[in-house]
């Protein structure tokens, strides 16, 4: 083999081997766990089961009083299947409002990787409560569907 | 083992997918440059496919502060668009090297550095923009991986131009690009920068709230001034290209236009404190810090760009003249359909017509000082040199075409007012804006015809010449060929010796003497004798 022909492989040979530890990086990586009775768990469950469009077990984060007559139906057909997002918290800014109400800031980015940015980022409030030692989301929060099951009310 | 079998399969995949491109590829071996031009677009597609993808694999390998994730479809969807486009960059990259090494100067490299530039540059800039403005800003969502990303992309491409640099004119498109997103995120960065400068002095001075952030500017501008520096400030052939040309009179035309605008506007911030009805002063000039900042930016930009088109009127500084002359005429049409509008109107059209007198007031005058300006600039010069230029037809004709359609809506909208007023009895306040509009678009329509008409004069009046017949007998013709007409049919009879050779002074004699006629030349000794002949 030619010293040319040896380094027409260097630079394939370099993106492959990059390519391989990033997939390894990615799928070893230990994704943030959060403690599932804390605002911020609840939140974090909440929203990663929105996106494995897990849509039962979401709802049931939800405070039913908030959204009665709604079902995990509802809440499916108010997210832009497919449209990947991650989440972080504004953590400067989680407030306790009384013993039972905690309301957690955070920043949502939609959208993929692309040449004019990825995607659009979107603030959201999450506002919970206290239920017996485990917290609900309460209040209408994002995707807003409640509008969709409660249709006389608006 | 899982691991193992799959490598082994994205490996089958990539080695399959390279043996098919090379084959495809290697059937269209000689084909046309059109075909060079599809290989590259292909190409463009492929590494913009692969490098995102490659960013996406990123972003799930390192996801920063996001307490959710998908990774494995993250993983899934880059891996796919590496697996499929990454072969296929790299067979098309070492082919369409080795043909330019061959062949250097392909249109297809230039459109394909254009094409990187376009995406790679900006994607970079936004990316860049957001890291810098997440470090000395406000900013909260860094994208650390496209920048690097693009960085590389952009990296790998400065490397194959040096290796092999497309053809003059083409080397200059993608920098052209490059120094545009420099140039535009530097202009920003920089007019923010003066802004807060100028802010924070206002609102101590003024005792108004004045704009914190200063992160963002800074990011602007250590973002862009490196980019413009490097694709801008480095050296040119002398000689400028079309796209450096139309980049001189897209730069030198905006940055004017704006520094003029930005002017006028504090005139008439001015004007309207003095002569009308406002808030206190405070508030009343508390947008004047970002004008200045607007308009000293622009004036640069402008007074940068424009000397660089020279002095001689070239065709750039015709369409600079022209496309500002342009400018000034719809502004001063603009304004001057408002104030007859105020004048015409019913009373209560407007509730304080003050503030809009004085605005409309102040742009009718700066829009015809620049119309004058710039017109009788161009009347400055020989009409028959400026008349078949194609600027200044543009300008006669294709505006007129446009300040025409503007008047024969206008003449639509005042005849439906009219018979509305007619039929029904109802009348519309927009009669005197559609009949202002038509007058003044159609006087201007009138100004461009009338003075296209002259010039249609000059240019078409050369005399039309018959074809005519010309026998020279002579020892050697020299020039003289390249000094005929080209209705001119020459014919050559050679003397056998060195007695009668036509000098270039003789063949210009020779010329003015046939006068277009059908003759017969003698060359000798003594000089050269021209006979009538039947043509």
């Amino acid at each position: 083999m030619t010293v040319g022909k040896q380094n027409r492989w260097i630079w394939p040979a370099v993106l492959g081997i990059a390519v391989v530890a990033l997939v390894a990086i990615a799928l070893n990586r230990e994704p943030v766990q959060l403690d599932p009775n804390t605002p911020e768990g609840t939140v974090q469950a909440y929203l990663q089961a929105i996106g494995d469009s897990d849509y039962d077990a979401a709802f049931e984060l939800l405070d039913p009083e908030e959204y009665e007559g709604c079902s995990p139906a509802d809440l499916a057909t108010s997210v832009n299947r497919g449209e990947p997002f991650t989440a972080v918290f504004d953590t400067e800014n989680i407030e306790k409002v009384g013993n039972d109400t905690t309301l957690v800031p955070v920043r949502m980015q939609f959208g993929s990787t692309g040449p004019f940015g990825n995607g659009w980022t979107q603030w959201e409030t999450f506002i919970l409560t206290d239920r017996t030692g485990s917290w609900l989301i309460t209040e209408e929060a994002w995707p807003y569907f409640v509008w969709s099951c409660r249709e006389g009310d608006f | 083992m899982g691991g193992i079998v799959g490598l082994l399969i994205l490996g089958g995949i990539t080695v399959g997918i390279i043996a098919a491109v090379r084959r495809v590829m290697a059937k269209r071996e000689t084909s046309a440059p059109s075909g060079d031009i599809v290989a590259y677009l292909l190409l463009a597609l492929a590494v913009g496919t692969a490098a995102f993808s490659l960013a996406e694999l990123a972003e799930a390998a390192f996801p920063g502060d996001s307490f959710i994730s998908d990774v494995e479809t993250q993983v899934a969807t880059a891996l796919a668009g590496l697996v499929v486009a990454g072969p296929v960059a790299w067979v098309l990259w070492r082919r369409q090297a080795e043909r330019r090494r061959a062949s250097p100067g392909e249109a297809g490299w230039v459109v394909y550095l254009a094409i990187i530039e376009v995406v790679f540059m900006t994607g970079f800039a936004i990316a860049a923009f957001s890291v810098i403005n997440f470090l000395v800003g406000d900013g909260d969502s860094p994208a650390w991986i496209n920048a690097i990303v693009f960085a590389g992309v952009i990296l790998l491409h400065e490397v194959a131009v040096r290796r092999s640099p497309p053809p003059t004119d083409g080397a200059e498109l993608y920098r052209i690009i490059g120094s545009a997103i420099g140039l535009i995120t530097t202009s920003i960065g920089l007019a923010g920068l003066i802004y807060w400068v100028l802010d924070q002095i206002y609102g101590s001075l003024a005792a108004t709230s004045s704009s914190a952030d200063v992160g963002i500017w800074l990011a602007f501008l250590i973002v862009g001034a490196p980019i413009w520096a490097y694709r801008w400030w480095t050296s040119w052939s002398d000689e400028p290209s079309l796209a450096r040309k139309t980049w001189l009179v897209i730069t030198s035309v905006l940055g004017l236009g704006v520094a003029i605008g930005s002017a006028t506007s504090i005139a008439v911030l001015t004007a309207l404190f003095l002569f009308s009805e406002t808030d206190s002063a405070a508030t009343h000039f508390a947008a004047l810090p970002g004008i200045i900042g607007t308009g000293t930016v622009a004036a640069f930009v402008w007074a940068h760009h424009g000397r660089r088109m020279g002095d001689e009127r070239t065709a750039p500084i015709q369409m600079y003249g022209y496309a500002m002359a342009a400018i000034g005429l719809s502004a001063a049409i603009g304004a001057a359909t408002g104030l007859a509008t105020i004048a015409f109107a019913p009373a209560d059209f407007i509730n304080d017509p003050a503030p809009f007198v004085i605005s409309a007031t102040a742009i009718l005058v700066v829009g015809l000082l620049v119309w004058g300006r710039f017109w009788s600039q161009a009347q400055g010069v020989p009409r028959e040199l400026e008349a078949g230029t194609t600027p200044r037809r543009l300008y006669l004709v294709g505006f007129a075409v446009v300040t025409g359609l503007v008047s024969a809506s206008a003449l639509i909208g005042t005849l439906f007012v009219l018979f509305q007023l007619l039929i029904s009895g109802e009348s519309s306040d927009t009669l005197a804006v559609q009949a202002s509009l038509f007058v003044f678009s159609g006087l201007a329509t009138w100004h461009l015809l009338r003075n296209s008409a002259g010039d249609r004069d000059l240019i078409e009046s050369p005399e039309v010449l018959t074809p005519f017949d010309v026998t020279i007998i002579c020892s050697h013709p020299g020039m003289i060929a390249t000094v005929f007409p080209d209705e001119a049919r020459l014919r050559v009879i050679y003397r056998g010796d060195e007695a009668g050779v036509i000098t270039d002074d003789m063949a210009q004699a020779i010329v003015e003497d046939i006068d277009n006629i059908s003759s017969i030349v003698w060359v000798d000794d003594t000089g050269y004798r021209v006979a009538p002949a039947r043509g």
